[in-house]
Formats: C-alpha cells, structure tokens, sequence
C-alpha cells in the first residue's frame, strides 16, 4: 500500500453537490464532494488534504494558510488599487 | 446501452435518457445518453430512420450546391451584403452555421433566413469589411471566455478559462497580440486561470474586475500577473462605461460584497448598432433580481452569454423576459461534472425563443454583425440546442443537490419574499414541472403575491 502524502489545497468554488478545490503549488482543480469537506468550510478556505495517489483520505482547515493568503492578497490588492505597481522600477 | 441502465454510482436501475441518478444523486455520465439523444435527434429530423436519412442528407447537400445561385439571391432579398459575412478571420472554425435576422429592432420577431451551412472552410487571414463586429465566445472546455473585436481593431477579453492555455492559444491563432481591455468577471479558477497566461503573454491595455477578491493561489497569480505586466487595474461599477475605441461596454451589474462570488459578477452590455450582446458572468437568481430592479430597460440583448455555464442558479425567467435574447450561448466543457447546462435552463432559453449554442456541443463560437445583421458560426457543425424532452428530467431535477424535493408540499406561504419563492420554484424545476404548484397561472413567476 502507498504512503498517503499531505498538500495543500484551497476551495475555489462549491458547484451544486461538488466542492472544487485547488490543489498544491499548480493549484489542480480537483472535484471532491461536497459532504466531504469539514461542514464549516466555505469558499476560499485554505485546507491540508490527506492523499494516496489521487484519492482524498482526509480533509482538514487551515485557518492560518487562509488567514495568510487573505492577508498577503490584500496587500498587493492595495498596491493595485493605488497604482503603485505602474510606478516601480 | 446495458452500461447507462444502471447506475455506476450505486448500481440503482436508471431510465436510459436519465442524466442523475434516482437514488444517489449523482450525475451520470453524459456520453452515453448524449449520443443516445444526437441518434434521436438525427432520426427526427431525417424522417424516423436513420438509412434513410442519410439517403435524404446526400439529396439535400447534393440539391444545396445546385441551389447556391438562389441562396444568393434570397440573402440579398432580406437585405444581406455576403460581402460583409465573408471572408471573416477564422483559423480555426469552420462555418457550419449561417443565419441572417432582419432585426427592426432587437425586441421584434425577427424574419429568420437560414442558409445551408458552407462546405468551406475560410482561411483569409484578414477580414476586407472593417465594419464588422466580432463576438467569439471561445471552447476553453468547463469555464468562460469571450473575445471582443472591434470594427476599430480594439480588443476585449472578458474572463479566460481556467489555465489551461486554451485562451492564449485561441488568441494567437486568431492573430491578436494585444488586449486593449480584460476584464475578470469574478475570481473564481475557471474564470481567471488563463487570464494568467494571457497577461503573461500578450500586451494588456487595462484590467477590470468587480473587486471582489478570493484567497486561492490562482487569483494570488491573477494579480502577481497584473503587477508584473504593469497593466493599469480598475474597479468597475454600475452605472460605468469601459470605452472600447467608439463602443461602449457598459457595466449593468458589478458587486464586490455580493455573499457569494458568483454574485459578484461583472455584468457588461455592449451594443453595435441594432445588435447587443450580454455578458453575464456567473451572475445567480440574487444578482439578476438587482438588475431586474435597477437596470430592467438596459437588459435587452440580441446574444446572451447565458450565466454560470447554464446552471440551475441563474436565468430565471423574469431575467430571460427582460433580455429577450434571438441567440442564447452558453459556454461548458464536454461531460462535466456538475450536468452544465441544466435542462430546465435550456428549456426556459428555448420557451422565450432563444436560438441556444453551447461551446460542448458547437465548440467555439462567433457572431458577427454589421451593426445590423448578425450570424453565427459554430466551429462543429450541429443543430442548435434543444431542450431535453421532458420525462428525461424530471428525476435529474427533483435532484439537483441543495433542492428539496424530499421535504412536505411547500406552498406560497412557506416563503417571506418572491424572490425566495422564485428560487425554490426554479431549483425544482421551474416552468412546466412546479410539483409544488407555485405558479398557478403558469407565467413562469412563482407567488406573485409575495413581496
């Protein structure tokens, strides 16, 4: 039997009974059941998944890998919005 | 046929057209039942049988290249110049589709010509007529996105798929090295992935977003991207007004606090003389009632990009009667997963008259107009949508996931406003099925009386 690995993944979006997450650094769309995340995920909650191969073992929330992206994407959204990025170097 | 008599999921005995199973709810796999229904279809249209059929189809592509001449003239009888439909840049469609409206105006029955389909394939790279408007909603499989060209030369691209190179590719093929707008219609992957790869890529003018924002590293790209390519970014709002050289795309919806992202959607009309388009996003049922009481008299379109891959949650029938669309496309990927485009939206499209094309079934597709007439050409040469007949889903309706059909009978009373009666009414199948009789009347409007 392999050993299960663990990957980061995110919740993109919820399409009917489907979750669809996106899986590690290439953030693969996976579709995975909706009643098979934590009953208190929601849409852009970051999470730790369990898998062998391609099959999802377990699915956990990472509030702080949510809390981090959220708070990185705000700063360069900031920097967006001022334009600051037209005037660097 | 034996394989798609039993469910895969729990093995429940199915109905051979059924698209969910009966017992679990899962979808079921579309190949089978989808060139179950082309074979239906094929021998409708044919006469009944297929051998036959095909007899009759020789006989009438032989009879199409005598008649070639009359075909002419009949274009010039309703006021067509093939001058403006042809050449048209195309690398890689193949014009399958030929229909010309003579449209008084948009919201007019149209007289409807419809030409047999060109056997050629046109590989003129440029178009000769700069008059010409085009509008490709390109098959970036599950996800959206639309091309706009200009009779200027400006280009927009609202949304690009997810980021699997198929947008880019499409545009390079197509010959087009700059986006002059881009516009993201909300942040989800399967609507800002290639958006990535495009920005990479090409020269981009300016992006445009709701402001809404998400937390995935996709989106987090999304804006790297932008950052990198120093493309001026803006926020839009309703009321606002994107100059795309002298047309407009004007912003009808564009909510960034929306609860739910798809809500949050970017709505955009842009219209070239007679003829408009919508483009909706992935708006639901909760933004199409904003703008039915904000922006009604905008919605009218020719063309529709119908929202959110033709899922249950959006065009409901007050919104489709508002927009009164002649042609109505939406945009899936082949056998996915969440039984995009759902029948009961098909059928509403079809009910109100819409001419429907999906990017499953037709593959990309162009419309391009003169500002007065229009046609469209599919890169797959099929019939338009039609909808499912409907015994065929009933079962998939009664479950669709989050619709409660299990629960007691549910009558007006059940619900604070219309607006929560409307969507229950359409979750459950909506016009012609209504198993909780919420529409007495049949209009299509469930519990009028409700607030």
């Amino acid at each position: 039997m392999e050993e299960s690995s663990y990957e980061p993944a995110v919740i993109d979006r919820f399409e009917g009974e489907y979750a669809v997450i996106l899986v590690g650094e290439m953030q693969r769309p996976y579709d995975i059941l909706r009643h098979r995340l934590p009953p208190a995920a929601r849409e852009g909650d970051w999470l730790r998944i369990e898998r062998i191969d391609n099959q999802i073992i377990t699915v956990q929330l990472d509030p702080e890998a949510t809390a981090a992206a959220r708070q990185r994407i705000l700063s360069k959204l900031e920097r967006l919005r001022r334009g600051e990025h037209l005037r660097d170097a | 046929m034996c394989q798609s008599s039993t469910c895969p999921h729990c093995g429940k005995p199915l109905r051979l057209s059924a698209r969910f199973c009966g017992m679990c709810g899962k979808p079921l796999p579309r190949r089978a039942q989808s060139s179950l229904n082309a074979l239906k279809h094929r021998s409708r249209v044919l006469g009944g049988k297929i051998l036959p059929g095909l007899i009759s189809l020789a006989l009438i592509c032989f009879a199409l290249t005598i008649i070639n001449p009359v075909r002419q003239n009949l274009l010039a009888a309703i006021g067509w110049d093939e001058s403006n439909a042809l050449p048209i840049n195309t690398a890689t469609a193949t014009i399958t589709t030929f229909e010309v409206r003579e449209t008084n105006d948009s919201l007019s029955t149209p007289t409807v010509a419809v030409a047999p389909p060109s056997p050629t394939t046109h590989a003129v790279a440029e178009s000769s007529d700069k008059s010409l408007l085009e509008v490709h909603v390109i098959d970036v499989g599950q996800g959206d996105s639309i091309l706009i060209r200009t009779p200027e030369g400006k280009t927009a691209l609202i949304d690009g798929g997810y980021d699997n190179g198929r947008a880019l590719a499409y545009l390079q093929a197509e010959g087009v090295t700059r986006i002059d707008v881009m516009v993201a219609s909300h942040p989800h992957a399967d609507h800002i992935g290639g958006l990535v790869e495009v920005l990479t890529a090409l020269s981009v003018g300016e992006v445009w977003t709701s402001g809404a924002t998400h937390t995935t590293g996709t989106y987090e790209r999304f804006l790297d991207a932008i950052i990198a390519a120093k493309v001026p970014y803006y926020e839009a709002r309703r009321g606002d007004a994107i100059p795309l050289g002298s047309l407009n795309l004007n912003i009808l919806h564009s909510d960034p606090n929306a609860s739910e992202l798809n809500n949050t959607s970017v709505v955009l009309r842009l219209a070239y003389g007679r003829i408009s388009f919508l483009f909706t996003g992935d708006a639901e049922h909760a933004a199409e009632y904003e703008m039915l009481a904000t922006v009604r008299d905008q919605l009218s379109a020719t063309v529709l990009k119908v929202a959110h891959h033709g899922s249950y949650t959006s065009s409901s029938p007050e919104f489709l009667a508002a927009v009164q669309p002649a042609v109505a496309i939406y945009s899936a990927g082949r056998d996915n997963t969440y039984g995009h485009p759902h029948p009961g939206t098909i059928q509403a499209l079809r009910r109100i008259g819409a001419t429907v094309y999906g990017t499953d079934e037709h593959g990309t597709i162009v419309i391009t107009t003169d500002g007065k007439n229009y046609h469209v050409q599919t890169e797959y040469d099929r019939p338009p949508i039609q909808a499912p007949p409907t015994d065929t889903w009933h079962d998939s309706i009664s479950l669709i996931p989050g619709s409660n059909l299990s629960i007691a009978d549910r009558d007006c009373s059940d619900f604070t406003t219309q607006a929560e009666a409307q969507a229950f009414f359409l979750a459950n199948g909506g016009p012609g099925r209504d198993p909780h009789r919420l529409d007495g009347d049949n209009d299509g409007i469930a519990c009028e009386r409700l607030p």
